[in-house]
Order: structure tokens, then sequence, then C-alpha cells
């Protein structure tokens, strides 16, 4: 949204009390999700600095387990997210955790356990209802989800990445970023792709197939239909 | 880009004999690139959850989770209804009411709209709704004076903050009480001077105000706050509307927040390290919070 609109000190449209601690910890629930890709049906929420002590009084708890049922901020079910977490048959722990001082105060941890497909998760919520994730799978990164965002691990391989944005650009897709690092233990790397739309399934398949390629985990943009522009 | 000040805007409204809200419209169209209906549909719907949110507050009856907050907006309209004599009049009483509601709401996890951020989005809602109740203005005239408050906290947020972290609660509530006399005035029918003058006259009254929350959380002082600056607000646009000028112009006084919110110490920039927030009471809740918080998450206390 640009700077000067009239909507950016009019919004956004939330469900309190704390854009940081309410919608910020809305988002990372559901960017949890949104990596999983299916309904959850069991989780590890656990709280770090600021969380820890004040998420009751925030309501984080029901925040995040309203993201993980994939409501956007805004949606008036959040408060009553136990009762829905029920319905859908999702059990959510929740824990108090210490990472450490390289972790930002506002930081939650996620795990969903599954057995084929888990997903984890570190991220930080800034200010204003944006959040930041640090670490998926594991792996540090940096992901604002202000874009659409793709998240590849592969074998280091010479040329991986000219075909990654290769087949990206296939579908007629803006490149916004592109990150990549060694993980030189496994002998991988880990690369971050932004782009600018959401893309068709097809590109995961297309991507999948590219030789090396472990894991194709694409992240929509996570303020999808929260802005009124 | 940024809008830091209100000057081009008070000068177009004058040359083309428009309103403040009018010219904010058309800068909206211009910068979305989208049909003037788009733009007034967009604030319509920040509009209707305003409004779901003043009639929700007022009901709230039960406690916030952490005891401070909760049903004070009830008595207060329950006070106005009894015959009793009042000092203050209807419409003051039904502005703290609504704007201390919206805060009620926004603790028990309702859902709100920030204005200019959820501890403050009490004051324009419920400033918009009893004036234009009061001056009987259509939903036109409201969204108008929406429009008009939007460039008072978009200049604040340019010239200096608009979040309690960096510059305090003047920036908070000082501001959204700033936008919601500003409002007031476009919907009285007043000219972009006016309503940029009201702005000024409240700013003023809010500099080096404290953001010290109890335990963190956005209550205490923050709900009664948004209370008692909606009537300034409101008082504010009728001083101005009465033809009282603000000597300092607003411009000016957003630089003069500026400046005090870099001077204020970090303890009282929503920390929560001084002020309310470190008073005995003020302790005493912080430490309940923390406590009964973490024996639930270690599994010893029901969710
Ligand atoms: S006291 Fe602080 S938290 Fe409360 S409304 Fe003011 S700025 Fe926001």
């Amino acid at each position: 949204m640009t700077d000067e609109s009239a909507f950016r000190i009019l919004g956004p449209i939330m469900t309190g009390p704390s854009s940081s601690h309410t919608a910020g910890a809305v988002r990372i629930g559901r960017a949890a999700r949104l990596l999983f890709g299916a309904d959850p049906q069991k989780v590890f929420v656990y709280f770090h600095g600021s969380f820890a002590e004040t998420w009751r009084g925030h309501g984080s708890d029901k925040a995040v387990i309203g993201g993980l049922l994939g409501f956007k901020t805004f949606d008036k079910r959040i408060k009553e997210a136990y009762k829905y977490a029920k319905k859908a048959k999702m059990d959510v722990i929740l824990k108090k955790i210490d990472l450490g001082h390289n972790y930002h105060p506002n930081s939650i941890k996620i795990e969903i356990i599954d057995e084929k497909n888990p997903v984890n998760l570190i991220a930080e919520s800034v200010g204003g209802g944006d959040i930041v994730i640090r670490e998926v799978l594991g792996y540090k990164i940096e992901i604002t989800g202000k874009n659409v965002t793709i998240i590849l691990r592969h074998q280091d391989l010479m040329g991986t990445l000219s075909k990654i944005t290769h087949v990206i650009s296939q579908f007629e897709i803006n490149i916004l970023s592109l990150q990549s690092k060694d993980l030189p233990r496994e002998g991988d790397a880990l690369t971050t792709v932004e782009i600018s739309l959401s893309p068709p399934a097809e590109l995961k398949t297309s991507l999948d197939n590219i030789e090396g390629m472990k894991m194709v985990r694409i992240l929509p943009r996570l303020t999808e239909g929260e802005e009124i522009f | 880009m940024t809008i830091d000040s209100v000057l081009p805007f008070l000068k177009k409204a004058k040359d083309e004999n428009k309103s403040l809200g009018e010219i904010m419209i058309e800068h909206e169209v211009e910068i979305q690139g989208v049909s003037r209906k788009e733009i007034l549909n967009g604030m319509k719907k920040i509009w209707s959850y305003m409004v779901n949110s003043i009639k929700q507050g007022v009901k709230i009856t039960k406690e916030s989770p952490s005891g401070m907050s909760g049903g004070n907006a009830n008595k207060l309209m329950t006070y106005l209804s009894k015959k009793t004599k009042k000092l203050s009049s209807a419409s003051v009483l039904k502005i703290a009411a609504r704007a201390i509601g919206i805060g009620e709401f926004n603790s028990s996890m309702g859902v709100i709209v920030a204005a200019p951020t959820a501890g403050s989005a009490g004051v324009v809602p419920a400033v918009v709704y009893t004036v234009a109740e009061k001056l009987n203005a259509s939903e036109e005239m409201i969204i108008k004076g929406l429009f008009a408050s939007s460039l008072i906290g978009l200049v604040c947020d340019a010239r200096a903050s608009t979040s309690g972290s960096e510059h305090g609660c003047q920036a908070e509530i000082g501001v959204s009480a700033a936008m919601a006399a500003a409002a007031a005035v476009e919907i009285a029918g007043g000219t972009a001077e006016q309503a940029v003058n009201a702005a000024a006259l409240v700013l003023k009254n809010t500099l080096g105000l404290a953001c010290d929350p109890v335990a963190g959380l956005v209550e205490v002082p923050c709900i009664k706050r948004n209370g008692l600056l909606a009537v300034s607000a409101t008082v504010a646009a009728d001083m101005s509307l009465a033809g009282v000028q603000s000597v300092i112009p607003f411009d000016d006084v957003v630089t003069a927040m500026d400046e005090i919110g870099r001077m204020m110490p970090c303890e009282i920039k929503e920390t929560s390290e001084g002020g309310l927030a470190t008073t005995k009471t003020g302790l005493g809740y912080k430490l309940w919070l923390k406590r009964s918080g973490e024996r639930q998450l270690e599994g010893e206390d029901e969710l």
C-alpha cells in the first residue's frame, strides 16, 4: 500500500488487542499452515520472550490457533479459536521456550506434527502486525510474507539456480528477489525466491522436476485479502 | 513518498473552494488509480467495522482476561439513561462511553479498526459517530470526515510517528484526537483551515504524553484515555468553528511532537518500565499475569 494512502492510517481492520501480539500471531500461525499445505492435526506452539509473559492478556494463544485454522487477522472467529480447533480436530499444545538472545523478544516457534510432511518454523512479530519468518525446517531464512515466496532445498549443483529462474520465467512470473545459500554439511543449498504473482499449481511440479530438487514449498502472500487496497 | 505537510492540501482546498475531506478523496483516487466509487466503498467498509465496534463495545459487561478493564462504557450508558442530573451533556458522555467501549471491545479480542493504532482505535469512531448523530449527517459526510482525518494522521506519521514505542502516547491517542477533531469540523461543514486548526489545538494539549501501559497490555491507561481525549477532540472542533486559532500552526505542532518524542525516556515509550506500569499496583498486575500465564504454559493450570 502506498505511503500516502488514507487506509494506512485508518486500518487495518483487525482482531484486538495488539497488532504485534495478536494480529502478528495470527499471521505466524497462518504461515505455518500455509507451509504445511493442509489441515494440521497436531501442533506444538512455543512462546518466547514477551509472548511467554503477556500472551494471555493479548490472546496470542487464540490468535496463533486462529491462524493455524487459516483465519485472517479480522476474522471474528479468532476469539473462539479453541472451539473451532476442536471442531477441526486440531490438537494444539502451548509451551514456553527460551530461544536465546539471538531471537527477537516477540518470537514464536511452531511445529506441525505429521509423518510425511512435518513443518516447523520460527517467526518474529516485528510490529504493526508485520512478521518475519526466521527459520523453516531448521534452516535460517528471512521471509516477510509480503510477497509470494518459494522455498527450495536442492543439491548444490552447477546451474541449478539458472534452471530455477528459467522455470519461473516460463510462467511469465516476475522474480522480485532471490537468495541462495549453501548448507555445507548436507551438500545442499537453500534458495528462497520472492515472486510477484500467485503461481499456478504447475509451477510446483516443474520446480520439483529440476534435477537435484529435494523440497519445494510455496508460501502465499500473508496479507492476502487483509488490506483494503 | 510521504505527506509531510498539510500546506499543499490547505492551498488546494482554498483555491478550489473544496472541503478537506473532498480534497483527500480526490488524492486517494489519484494515488490508487481506481474509481471514486471504489475508494468510497473502501472507506465505507472501514466505517462499517467502526460502527460495529461502537455497538459491541457499549454492551460489554464482562471483564477482560487481565481483570483491568471491561464494563465501563456500559456503566456510562446506564448512568446516562437515568434521570439524575449529569454534569456533562448527553453527547459528551456518549462520546466518552463509545470511545471507551471500543477500547474494551479491543481488549476482549473484538474486531476493530486501527486509527491510527489499536490502542487509540476508539477516538475517531466515537467522535465521528456522535457528531454525525447529533447533526443528522449523511453517510457521505461521515466518509468525508474520515478522509479529512486521514491527512492529519499521515502528516503526523511522516513528520513524527504514530507509534507509542517511538514517541509515547502523544503519537497514538494524541494523534487520534487530532484526527477526530478534524473529522468533526469536516462533518459540521467547516473549512479545511478550521479542520486542521482544530487538530492543532488538541494535539498541542497531548504533547509529552507518556506511554506506560500496565503489564504491557493496551488497557490501562489506554482505554479511558480514549474516552477523555475523544471529548477534548470534540471541544477542540467547537473551538475552531468558533474562530479560536492555534497560535502554533499544525505542521509546527507536529514538529514539536517529534522533538518531544525524541527527548522522552524509553521507560515511558511502551516498554512498561516506568510511570503507571511500575507503580506498586501496576507491578502487581504484571506479576500476577506473568505467573498465571507461565503456569498455564507449563501445563499446571487449565488454559
Ligand atoms: S498508553 Fe501506550 S499502549 Fe496505551 S494507547 Fe497510549 S501509546 Fe498505545
